[in-house]
Parts: structure tokens; sequence; C-alpha cells
């Protein structure tokens, strides 16, 4: 099963970044992204010697951990349950989750400390082993020290003999010594370590746990969190209510064993779902994933039982259906190169040495990789510099669609479940050729770009908004302007103005964009937005949008024609 | 195990090359977007068909190879049942082999088991519930009778038929069991399908219904074609059909006339309720199947009429096995001028695509046939529906037509397949001729009124005008356009005297007459006889068959 899902190669964003973390552990330039990975970039060094390049080398890396995570966690489940079927079925159940059948082979961090966690929870008896792989789960992806502290303090309070518990603790802090060391190093000493990691958690609370939860309501969350990692509701709904009959199971049992593992892993989602991103939140969710499928291991087990129906049926059955859940992804991502790899391909084809790749920031490590021998820069940073340079071509190297004229498109095929386990990037890339007559300058409220995976890309104006055209003779403007149809207001006047003289006032009405021409003069003219309104969808009354900036009118488009 | 091998060894040398009707492209693309509101796969959604292929695909990434695997492995497995269901029947094994080898070696069978379609799956799981029903295994017939609704939901009242009359399972509470695990699989089934068209269940049902019954109108067949089409073509040629529909009927008669000369056959029960099974199919299928998909739905009943066929040499097992062969190899060499060409080379779409791809402009926009979209849609070009052709008259773009027929247009590539007795009995006649016509500007018009869709057989196109008809022509400052018009052979008018912008022709019925006059923005064509066509009720006077600026 493994085999098949490995991917042809790179696509997700923190996938390239580890990528070029291989051989040049660098955590101040994300390579590797924060928290640092110590262990995982260290290991991943290791394959390398074995395969031939660092892509290969993590994934081949990972398949095996998965392969072992498999075993250990089968062991793990039965050390817990006490009974070997209860720990095949839930290991089954969790490795043949659609998650774990999407994320078990790719290139990053988490199919290892599964392993890693798996063989925590399997040692937990074994004072120096449980500390020790306590401290290398946290060591290769730290992120599980949410998990993972509280694991390991309930196992040790639960514990009643003192020298087991000192020995757990002092494995445990000499192997995250032993780990932190290379870290700090990498960093720059202590001081840079704290400032590195502290400067990680401000961008958690202020994106993560902020404004990447817009339009996310609760329910919303707490099912992102828990059930679409199971793939659709025939899948999900079922095995939760398994999971739920296994809690009471245990619990009729006094299994105490298991109350490391059920408190470590709520005390888990609630950490989620209060902070993480709720786009990542299935993979995310991996860890508690993992708490969900010992629980319905124990309450398939026991339903089985009590109904005398063979288990491995209804286990092979949630495999047969993660199978058909994650195959169109699993099978594209197999078989073809990934869009933003292709896309780069094709780029370097259609345009020539000289061109400046203007990439957006999802394909920012894309870039880095797939046109490391050509110039890049962030959108606004290349029309800042390259706006008034004619002879300078530059293509904006796009996550999602664009019906500019002459760009181009390569996508995979949209599925269920490439919306639901994945952030939703990546599956359309475009290339957008950006023409002299298409550049300007912004000198004040224009933000960037915004697209549709499949529908509209646009331009958010604030009031006012100002924007300088490259130098050249008298010209036509020609502009899209509207307002979207999810909008606060059902009409706002916009008075644009051309080097400072108003130039012409429109009526903006809600959801129904307008195409307007301007003459300008020749040079580099200044044009100016100012609208009747703006606002701030955070402080929209009753939305759950956390968007913290100011917004007036949307640009879908901008081009200047003699 | 010799069934085996003959029918694996046909399916796996004639296996096709490409896709090639429009279902199996919507089948392909339905393993990578689960679609069923864009009709992927086509209504009724096959859930269970479309999650076996995506188990496949899982595994060999490549959809068309998923599917035909799928298809191979259905029929093997499917061959191996139904011979079993022969045995436990007749209690030989020859019987159980000659019943599949009939089954499995009829032209139906031979043309659309090997296909990235839904029967070959169908099949086995329909000869596994009836297996599972003759055995008297309640569960494994719920399972497998709800699994063949899954895999073809065409069947289910066949099915509910058969499970209604189901001797095997008559004490109440085998009954239950088999209801509640049949629905358990029904929901494991649908439920998906439920989700992906977001719970709109009425209305995907009501317009796909709706679609249907246009579709069947357009195929125009009735009566004594109809039974034709879904009784014996499905078997071949009538030298081939009717000695195994006789042998059928004997066997029927064998197996459950017994009874009225005191002599009832101890398998009666299970015979009569395969017999039901296949009767409420065809009924199903007279009254609701779409009649322009030639003998594809009556497949399913096909079983109940190779076991009476088997039945009727029953009591010569061997003899019935060599029929059986001598039967397969009829149908074999009935069925080959399709085999052949489909394994040899591409379909007339797929090879229409393929030059697509190669040779038309990356701006070009297709307008598709009704019966391409689905060719269409898996191309990168813009692509519209053909009734949007006026919309373009006066666009620049390069305009093609992808028609599912032939073309007299200058410059159309036509792809097309030999024609065949076996290819116009049993197929849905369709696909075989393939069109890419250019249309540049000057042949390019607009319809203000009277003018008809395009119609299209293996050799011509036209459109219909009525009475009086006006069409725009693009301006493009020439000075002369010339039109061609016709009437056919069966109009119930002799001919017919056309006036364009003051210029007179009459055009005689079973000719065509083409004409120059100055060109003119607006052309007025008024016909002085018309007529009503009995199958649609359109008013018709004659046939466009070209217009061009010169």
């Amino acid at each position: 099963m493994l085999w098949f899902s490995i991917p042809a190669t790179p696509w997700e964003f923190d996938e390239l970044l580890f990528v070029q973390s291989l051989g040049h552990y660098d955590p101040i330039s994300h390579h590797p992204p924060p928290p640092g990975y110590p262990l995982f970039i260290a290991a991943g060094d290791f394959f390398r010697l074995f395969a031939p390049n660092n892509f290969t080398a993590l994934v081949a890396m990972n398949f095996l951990a998965s392969a072992i995570g498999f075993v250990l966690l089968a062991l793990a489940f039965r050390r817990i349950s006490g009974d070997l079927r209860t720990g095949v079925a839930g290991a089954l159940l969790f490795y043949f989750s659609p998650v774990m059948l999407v994320h078990s082979t790719l290139a990053m961090s988490d199919p290892g400390a599964v392993a890693l966690l798996a063989a925590t929870l399997y040692f937990a008896d074994q004072a120096l082993l449980f500390g020790t792989f306590a401290a290398l789960t946290i060591g290769w992806r730290p992120q599980f020290a949410i998990f993972v502290l509280p694991l390991l303090f309930l196992q040790l309070a639960m514990t009643r003999e003192w020298p087991r518990r000192a020995i757990a603790l002092a494995a445990f802090t000499v192997v995250c010594v032993l780990w932190l060391i290379p870290l700090t190093r990498a960093v720059g000493g202590l001081d840079r370590l704290i400032h590195f990691e502290s400067s990680q958690a401000g961008y958690l609370a202020a994106h993560d746990a902020a404004v990447s939860r817009s339009g996310w309501s609760t329910p919303q969350l707490a099912l992102r969190f828990s059930a679409h990692p199971w793939g659709t509701k025939i899948a999900s709904l079922p095995l939760l209510i398994v999971a739920g009959v296994g809690v009471v199971a245990a619990i009729r049992k006094r299994e105490l064993r298991v109350i490391p593992l059920a408190i470590a892993a709520l005390l888990y989602l609630g950490f989620a779902l209060r902070f993480l991103d709720p786009a990542d939140g299935v993979r995310y969710a991996i860890p508690f994933v993992l708490g969900t499928a010992f629980f319905a291991g124990t309450g398939l087990i026991e339903l089985t039982r009590r109904f005398n129906l063979p288990t491995y049926a209804f286990v092979a059955l949630f495999a047969a259906g993660s199978i058909v859940f994650v195959s169109s992804l699993v099978s594209q991502r197999r078989a073809t190169e990934s869009p933003p790899l292709r896309a780069a391909r094709l780029g370097r084809w259609l345009y020539p040495q000289n061109a400046v790749v203007l990439y957006e920031l999802p394909l920012w490590p894309h870039a880095q990789v797939f046109f490391a021998d050509r110039q890049r820069l962030r959108v606004n940073d290349g029309l800042a510099k390259y706006f008034d340079r004619p002879d300078v071509p530059l293509f904006i190297y796009a996550d999602g669609i664009s019906h500019a004229p002459g760009s181009r498109t390569v996508r995979w095929l949209p599925s269920d479940a490439y919306s639901k386990l994945t952030r939703n990037h990546y599956r359309v890339v475009s290339l957008i050729p950006v023409p002299p007559e298409s550049r300007f300058l912004i000198l004040r409220g224009v933000y960037l770009t915004e697209r549709e995976v499949e529908g509209e890309e646009w331009r958010w104006l604030d009031s006012p908004a100002e924007l300088q055209l490259p130098h050249g003779p008298a010209r036509m403007v020609a502009m899209r302007l509207g307002l979207p149809t999810i909008y606060p207001m059902a009409v706002n006047p916009l008075t644009i103005f051309v080097d400072g003289v108003k130039e012409r006032t429109l009526e903006l009405q809600r959801g129904k964009p307008i195409d307007v021409v301007l003459s300008v003069p020749a040079g580099s003219p200044v044009l100016r937005f100012e609208a009747g309104r703006a606002f701030v969808p955070a402080e929209v009354p009753g939305s759950l949008n956390r968007d913290p900036r100011h917004l007036a009118v949307k640009l879908y488009d901008l081009r200047s024609t003699l | 195990m010799i069934a085996v091998v003959i029918v694996l060894a046909v399916d796996v040398m004639m296996l096709p090359k490409t896709y090639w009707q429009s279902e199996e492209v919507r089948f392909g693309q339905a393993l990578l977007t689960f679609d069923p509101l864009q009709q992927q796969p086509e209504p009724p959604a096959y859930p269970l068909y479309v999650a076996l292929g995506r188990v496949l695909n899982f595994f060999v990434h490549d959809p068309f190879f998923a599917l035909l695997a799928l298809s191979v492995i259905s029929t093997v497995a499917g061959v191996v049942i139904t011979a079993l269901l022969a045995t436990e029947l007749f209690g030989d094994t020859w019987s159980g082999a000659a019943a599949a080898l009939v089954l499995y070696l009829s032209p139906a069978m031979l043309i659309f088991g090997p296909l990235p379609n839904a029967e070959a799956v169908a099949m086995a799981l329909i000869a596994a519930a009836l297996l599972a029903l003759v055995r008297g295994n309640a569960m494994w017939f719920g399972i497998f009778a709800a699994a063949a609704v899954g895999a073809l939901p065409p069947i289910a009242v066949a099915m509910l038929v058969m499970a209604g009359v189901a001797p095997a399972i008559s004490p109440a509470m085998r009954r239950v069991s088999a209801a509640v695990i049949g629905g358990a699989t029904l929901l494991l089934c649908f439920v998906p399908l439920i989700e992906a068209i977001r719970g709109r269940v009425g209305y995907y049902v009501f317009t796909n219904y709706a679609a249907l019954k246009t579709s069947s109108a357009a195929a125009g067949l009735d009566g004594r074609e109809l039974v034709l089409r879904f009784i014996a073509h499905p078997w071949g040629s009538k030298w081939l059909s009717f000695p195994l529909l006789i042998a059928a009927v004997i066997g029927f008669a064998m197996l459950c006339g017994g009874r009225f000369l005191n002599r009832p056959s101890p398998v009666e029960k299970p015979a009569s309720t395969l017999a039901a099974f296949a009767v409420a199919h065809l009924l199903f299928c007279f009254a609701v199947a779409d009649r322009g998909d030639g003998v594809q739905p009556v497949i399913p009943s096909m079983i109940a009429v190779a076991m009476f066929a088997a039945a009727a040499l029953s009591r010569w097992p061997r003899i019935a096995f060599a029929a059986a062969l001598v039967y397969g190899a009829g149908a074999f060499v009935y069925a080959w001028p399709v085999l052949y060409d489909r394994h040899r080379v591409p379909s007339p779409p797929a090879a229409a695509m393929r030059y697509a791809r190669q040779q038309l402009p990356a701006d070009a926009m297709l307008l598709y046939e009704p019966s391409l979209e689905a060719w269409a849609r898996s191309s990168r070009f813009s692509i519209a529906p053909i009734r949007d052709f006026d919309r373009y008259a006066d666009q620049k773009i390069p305009l093609f037509v992808l028609g599912d027929g032939g073309s007299t247009m200058q410059h159309a590539r036509i792809f097309f397949w030999p024609d065949s007795d076996a290819y116009g009995k049993v197929t849905t006649n369709r696909y075989r001729v393939v069109s890419l016509i250019p249309f540049p500007p000057p042949v390019r018009y607009r319809s203000l009124g009277g003018v008809y869709g395009f119609e299209r057989t293996s050799d011509e196109e036209w459109r219909w005008l009525a009475g009086d008809a006006i069409v725009e022509l693009p301006r493009l400052g020439t000075r002369v356009a010339s039109v061609r018009l016709a009437l056919p052979r069966d109009a119930p008018i002799d001919s017919n005297s056309v006036n364009i912008n003051g210029s007179t022709v009459t055009v005689p019925r079973g000719g065509s007459i083409s004409f120059s006059f100055p060109a003119s923005s607006i052309l007025r064509i008024h016909s002085a006889r018309s007529f009503t066509s009995p199958r649609d009720r359109r008013t018709l006077a004659v046939q466009l068959l070209s217009l061009e600026q010169r």
C-alpha cells in the first residue's frame, strides 16, 4: 500500500523546504521551516548517503518509517489493550485512514514522528526507552511535544516507582539536550534559538490561531480536526461511533493504561482546535487520529465479539473505502509530476533565460528549487523593480487559475479527497505573462493578488489606493473594478484620479463588476482610487472572517493600450 | 476451466486499444473526479463500479487500464460463477461450462464485456447473487444482489422482483437478514453518490430521466424493431440467435413446464426465479432504457437465456458443451469486425481527438455534438455544444465541429471504422464515423429563425429548414453566396420550390442542387411546400447541406 502511494515528485510547501535542508541545515533561512526538526533532517542526511537525491532520500526514509511504524503501533496498542487483535485492528485503521494514505510517504516529518511516537507508546513500561523515544519524537517533529509531554507526565505520574520516573526523565532530558545542541548551533546560539522559536510562536498566534480561521465556525473546526482525516461521512461517522464504543468499553473495563493516551489525544485536540491552522488541519490532527484509531480498534473488537462478526472484514471494508476516497489524489500524484513542477518545466521552456519569475507566496519554495538558476522575486517586489523595464520579461508563477491572456495552466483533476485532506493548494498552477502594458508600481493600498483555485483573480484596493504606471506616451488604461457578491455594502462610490486630477466617479454595485477606460497623459502617471467606504472584514458583525485589512473595492484587471 | 481459458484468451486478445463510447470516457474521468452532476459518470452513476475502478486505479495509476483490468477480472470471475451456477442447477460441469460459454461468447458480451464499463462487473455480481440464492445463502444473496445494483443501478427493479419471488429465502428470519444486509450494502454504495450530488436526488433523477426520454425518442426504435433489438440482436445474426432462442425456450419448458406433465423439475423454483428476473429486466428496458444504446441495456437478462439454452441439452452435457463452442465460434466470427478494429486501431473519437491535439491551433473552439461531449471535455480546447454554432458566426477564432458521423464539408477530416452488421445491430451505432470539420468564416452563418440543428449520417450532414427561414451571413465583403439544398428520398413531397432573396430553384426528391446568388447579409429562404415530420412533429421543407460566401 505504501509503495503505491509514493509520490512521483515534490508537491507540498514543506516538502520543498525539507528537501533543501538536507546537507544545508539552516533553520534561520527556513531550511527546514521552524521549529527546526533537527533529528528529521539528521536522519534525512543519513539516508541521503544511499539515495540519488534529497527527495528520494526523504521519501525512502518515510516509507521505511511507516512500515516500521505500523508494527510498532500494533505492538503499542497491544500493550495498552492487552489484546493483539485490538492492536492490529487499531494500527490497520490508523495506517489505512485517508490522512495516512496521503501523508505516510510524503517528504514530511510526520511519518517518522508517528513511528517514534508508536515506539514511545510501546516502551512506556521501560523507563529508559520510554524517555528516550519521547525525546526523539519531539526532536523529530517538535510539534508533537503537545502530545508527547502530557503523555510523558501522565505516564510518569502513573508509575509508582521513583527510580523509574527518574530514569525516564533523565533519558528524556539527555536526548532532548543532544538534539537541541545542533539546533542551537545552527540558529546561532541560545538567545537566537529562543528568538527563533518565539517568533514562530508569534506567527502561530497571529496566523494559525487567528487569520487562518476566517470563515471557520467551531463545529466546522471540530469536523476538520476530528472527522475529515477519516474521509467521507459514510466512513468517518461510523468510525467515530465505533471509537465511542471503544471509549465506553475501556471505561467499563477500567483500563488504566489507556489514560495517558486518551488524555494526551484530547489535550492535543483541544490545542489544535484553539491554535492550529484548519487548512492544515487534517495533517495536524494525526496524533489525535492515532488516539482515535486505538479506541476504534477497541470498539470494533468489542462489537464484533458481541455480535459474532468478522473483525477484519470491517477493517478491510474501511480500508477499501479509504482507498476509494484517496485514489484520485494518490494515483495522480504517483503517476504525474506535481502541477508546480510541471508548470516550472513549462515556464523554463516558454520564457527566455532573462525572464524574471514573480512567484506567489505559496510557491516560494517551489520557485527556489525549480527556478534555482533564474532571478525570482515576490510578485510586488518584482513589479516594483521592473515595472518600468519593458526589456525584462516577467511572468507570475501562480497558485491557482488565471484567465489573463497568454496564461498557461497545469492541473491535477479535482477530487473530494484533495479538498478535504490537503491544504487545497498546488492542484492548479498557472504561468501568467506580465507584459509591459499590465505592469504598475504599487504606491499604497494595493494588496497582493488573490485567486481562486478554478475561479477569479483580483487585488483588493484600500481607500485611498495609489499605483503608478510605467513611462510611456499618452495612452488608454482599461480596468475592471467591482465589489464581490459577498460584501457588506450594496453600493460603494469610487472616484479615480489621474495625477491628482479627478477623472471619473463610478457607482460600484455588489456582484456587478464594470469595465472602465481612462485616457492618461504621457509620462508615468499615478492613478489614485478613493472609495466612499472601506471596511475591515474582521469587524463586520456576525462575520467569521478574521481578515484585519482595510478593503474597499476589487481590481480585477488593468492594462494600458496606445 | 476450459471455459475460463477460452473466454479469457478471447478477451485479452481483443482488448480495446482506446476508449470508444462516451460513457467509457466518463467512467475514466469519474475515477479521478466523481461528479455525477457533471455526468461523471453518466447517470445513474454506477457508484460501486466507480468505487471498484478507483481501488484498482490506486494501484495502476491509469484509469483506462484500471477499468480494463476490472472488466477482465470480472469476466473471469463471471465465467466461473456462471458455470458454478449452471452446474448447481443441471448437476454437470459440462453443462455449466456450456452456459458460461454461451453467455460470455455471445456477441453482446464479446463486444461489451471487455470494455471499460460496468457490464462485466454487474454480470459477475448477478451470477454470484443467483448462485447464493440457489445455494440458499441469504446473507450472500443480499450482499451480491445489492452490490449488483450498486454496480449497475438499472437492474434494481429486476433484482427486487427476483428477491420478491426467491424461494430459497422464504423462512422469515433469513429473508429479514438478506434484506438488512442488502440494505446496508445499498447504503454503502449509494450514500457517497447522494453526498456527491449534494442531496439533490429528485433533481438528479428528474433531469436525467428527461434526458433519457429525449435520447430514446431520437433513436426512433419501436415495436418489432425494438423486440428484435432487445431479444435477438444480443445473440448475433438470425442464424445464431434464432437457434439459440429456440433452445432457450425448450430449456425453459423443460425446467419450468414439467409440472404440467406431472413431472416437475427439481430446479423449477430457481429457474422460474431466473426467468422472473430476466422478464422483469426486459420489461424495464422496453419501458425505460435508452433505445439508442444498442443491446447494452438488456445484457443482464441474457444470463437467463444462456441458462435455459444450456438446459435444453443438459441431458447430453458434452453435446451441450460442443454446441456452445460452435455457437461461440459463430458469435466470434460475427463480432470479429468490431473486435478486430477496436483492438487494432484507436476508436474514431480517440483518433479525432489525437489529431485535434496535434493539428488544431491552441485557441481553436471545438463545437461538439451531444454524443461526443465527454470526448470534447477531455481536450484542452475551448468547447461548446454544437447548438451554439450560430453564436460564432462573426467571431474570428478558428472554429471546428466534432461530429458523430460523416461530413461532405471541404477539408473535413473523417475518422472511421469499417461498417459491419454487428456494429449496426449490437452497438449504439454511434462513434463509427467521427468528423473534425473546420468552419472558416466564409461557411459560417447565424440562424435568425426556421433553421433546425445539425443532423448527420455516416456520409453527410444537413440542417432542416422550415417553410420560412432567415439566415444572417457575417460581413466578409464577398459578392456571391452559394447554397446546396436537398430533399431526401423518404420525403413525402416529390419536389420543393425554394426562393432565396428572389432567386428560385426547384429541389427534387432524392437529389441535391447547388446554386449561387448575390451575397447579402440577410437571406430569406421561402419554400413553397412543407410537411410535418411524423417522428418529432417538426415542420420541414428542405435540407440545407452547405452555405458559403465566395
